[in-house]
């Protein structure tokens, strides 16, 4: 286990080495795309503002956890965008289609990891640096009491969020081994995240739960903050273990089924 | 020792369409390998040779474990090849010439290293077997290039390094020279053929071009349409097919073309200036005296049919086997 993490992060510093190497060529379309990330956090600041400017809380929390909340989903989101979003995005368009998934089947490597990790946008990291600071900023102004037990759990929840987040979005693109193109799903997957913005309380009970269990956009972002701002609840970890697990056998499960479909193209 | 064993391998890529007329759906099956068996041995260099759509890219992706079979069974090295056993594709090596596996924006020596990772190779045997291929395909300068700078030759020489830094018992090549330069062309196959030779691994090539299968490949399996309609060598097949021998004289004027034309024999044609003719082993002696005869000695020249014609006959079946 110890030398297969080794390898992972082996195999990381290759590629964001690799990423560095090529975008730095790239500094205008770094620029832009950092610039309209950071206009995407402002907006939304004003959006919350004028909401709270009418209300004092939603479904209980205040302006600051809701703040920490919309920071957390959009962290999660970048930093996918900026690790595998972009081969997520290659495979879904083009791996299958082109036939360029013979290498990565090729390879004694999971070729869903090496898929995903094909094209990070390593400069997508500093947008990142942003949302800790806004996640920093909003907790400690939340005027809530977080505890040793709160951090600790809600690293852990965090990085299930992730894992849980990366299966998600594989496997909306992973009927592209199907249909040979596929982005609508990631699309649709792409407005429910604006769901993960809200505490769940706030929406009705048949879509709370589809979204917390059957596609667990929800359960990325609220268990971990929900952990963060009060006591811990065993069963929301649980919970959170539980489905990372599932949905990762999901995932892998119809990847190798896709494997089976996959027909290369001609050459 | 058979490193590769095949038995009725067969591929069928089915499409189903939605008719609006009949309001129903069809299939519609194409079959691009039908029951290939074959077996080949550790070291050999076997050439893969049939018209487009025969099924030869198809046959050599299920070989590398890309694609599954529909029915049949395939051993490469022990393992069967689509379980994609790590251990089984850390012994191969698979090249496409109209694909790229190399980032595209990125010099091949970073590529490379990504390579050495993702492969476990060590550290010495990766600059080994850098270092010696660098020198071998001349490349030095290559190295800190990006790829998307280079000639495609140039990218075909990273490619080859790229599939074989990790020293791979049997490599695929798919058409590894199409599209280069007959200089570039022949930098590849000698260098192929010198990893063949030094490192004894198992090479198979499909190429369109015969310069190539004839430089390389000792032996040759013919499939079209899915199935194989050869496999032996290159010599058998010309024995085998062409039994004939080919007599071209170079005709200087008129006269010459006059006599051409009344030689006794029934397969003769112009092709410019040449006269052929195609004449059985048992007809030459006669044929050949009269020609000899007839024509001036250093415009004559004997020799067997070309691998080409061969080849072309057998894809338009007009051999029966």
């Amino acid at each position: 286990m110890i030398n297969v993490i080794k390898k992972f992060i082996r195999i990381n510093i290759i590629i964001f080495r690799n990423s560095y190497i090529r975008d730095s060529k790239l500094v205008g379309w770094i620029s832009v795309n950092i610039l309209s990330q950071l206009f995407d956090i402002a907006v939304s600041l004003l959006l919350f503002t004028v909401i709270f400017q009418n209300t004092k809380s939603i479904a209980g929390w205040n302006f600051y956890q809701v703040l920490f909340l919309y920071a957390f989903i959009k962290f999660i989101g970048s930093l996918h965008s900026a690790w595998t979003r972009s081969g997520i995005k290659d495979f879904s368009n083009d791996l299958v289609r082109m036939g360029e998934y013979d290498f990565y089947a090729t390879k004694p490597y999971d070729p869903m990891v090496l898929v995903t990790l094909k094209r990070p946008k390593i400069y997508t990291f500093i947008t990142v640096l942003f949302e800790i600071g806004l996640l920093v900023y909003s907790a400690t102004h939340s005027g809530m009491e977080i505890g040793f037990s709160n951090i600790f759990w809600f690293f852990i929840l965090t990085l299930l969020a992730l894992v849980l987040f990366y299966f998600l979005e594989i496997l909306t693109v992973v009927p592209a081994f199907w249909t040979t193109k596929i982005w609508a799903l990631t699309d649709l997957m792409n407005r429910a995240i604006q769901f993960a913005k809200y505490p769940t309380a706030i929406f009705p009970s048949a879509l709370r739960i589809s979204l917390s269990t059957l596609f667990p956009i929800l359960v990325v972002s609220y268990f971990p903050a929900k952990t963060l701002f009060y006591p811990p609840e065993f069963k929301y970890i649980i919970y959170m273990f539980l489905i990372t697990i599932m949905f990762g056998f999901i995932t892998k499960g119809i990847w190798k089924l896709g494997e089976k479909r996959y027909g290369s193209a001609s050459s | 020792m058979n490193i590769i064993t095949a038995k009725d391998i067969s591929k069928n890529f089915n499409k189903r369409k939605f008719s609006w007329r009949n309001f129903s759906f069809s299939e519609e099956e194409n079959i691009a390998v039908s029951n290939l068996s074959l077996e080949i041995n550790e070291g050999e260099f076997v050439g893969f040779l049939g018209p487009n759509g025969a099924g030869k890219t198809t046959f050599l992706k299920i070989l590398s474990g890309i694609i599954f079979p529909t029915s049949g069974e395939a051993r490469v090295l022990g393992y069967v090849p689509w379980e994609k056993n790590h251990d089984f594709l850390r012994q191969i090596a698979i090249v496409m010439g109209q694909k790229n596996q190399l980032w595209w924006d990125l010099p091949a020596i970073d590529s490379y290293k990504l390579l050495e990772e993702v492969y476990d190779i060590k550290k010495t045997r990766f600059k080994q077997n850098l270092d010696g291929m660098v020198s071998l395909l001349n490349m030095e300068k290559l190295l800190p290039k990006r790829l998307r700078d280079m000639s495609l030759g140039e990218r075909m020489k990273c490619e080859l390094v790229a599939c074989l830094l990790h020293d791979p018992k049997v490599i695929f090549l798919d058409e590894p020279t199409i599209g280069l330069d007959v200089v570039s062309a022949q930098n590849i196959r000698n260098f192929l053929k010198e990893i063949n030779k030094e490192r004894g691994c198992t090479i198979i090539l499909t190429s369109h071009y015969m310069a190539d299968i004839e430089a390389l490949c000792p032996r040759i399996i013919i499939i079209n349409h899915g199935k194989k309609i050869y496999d032996g060598s290159i010599s058998k097949l010309k024995e085998e097919y062409s039994p004939e021998k080919r007599i071209e004289i170079f005709l200087n004027s008129v006269e010459e073309k006059t006599k051409f034309a009344h030689i006794n024999t029934k397969n003769k044609r112009f092709f410019g200036n040449k006269g052929i003719i195609t004449v059985s082993k048992a007809e030459l002696g006669t044929v050949a005296k009269e020609v000899f005869d007839s024509f001036k000695i250093e415009n004559i020249s004997i020799s067997d049919p070309e691998i080409e014609e061969t080849i072309s006959k057998i894809f338009l079946q007009k051999i029966p086997r």
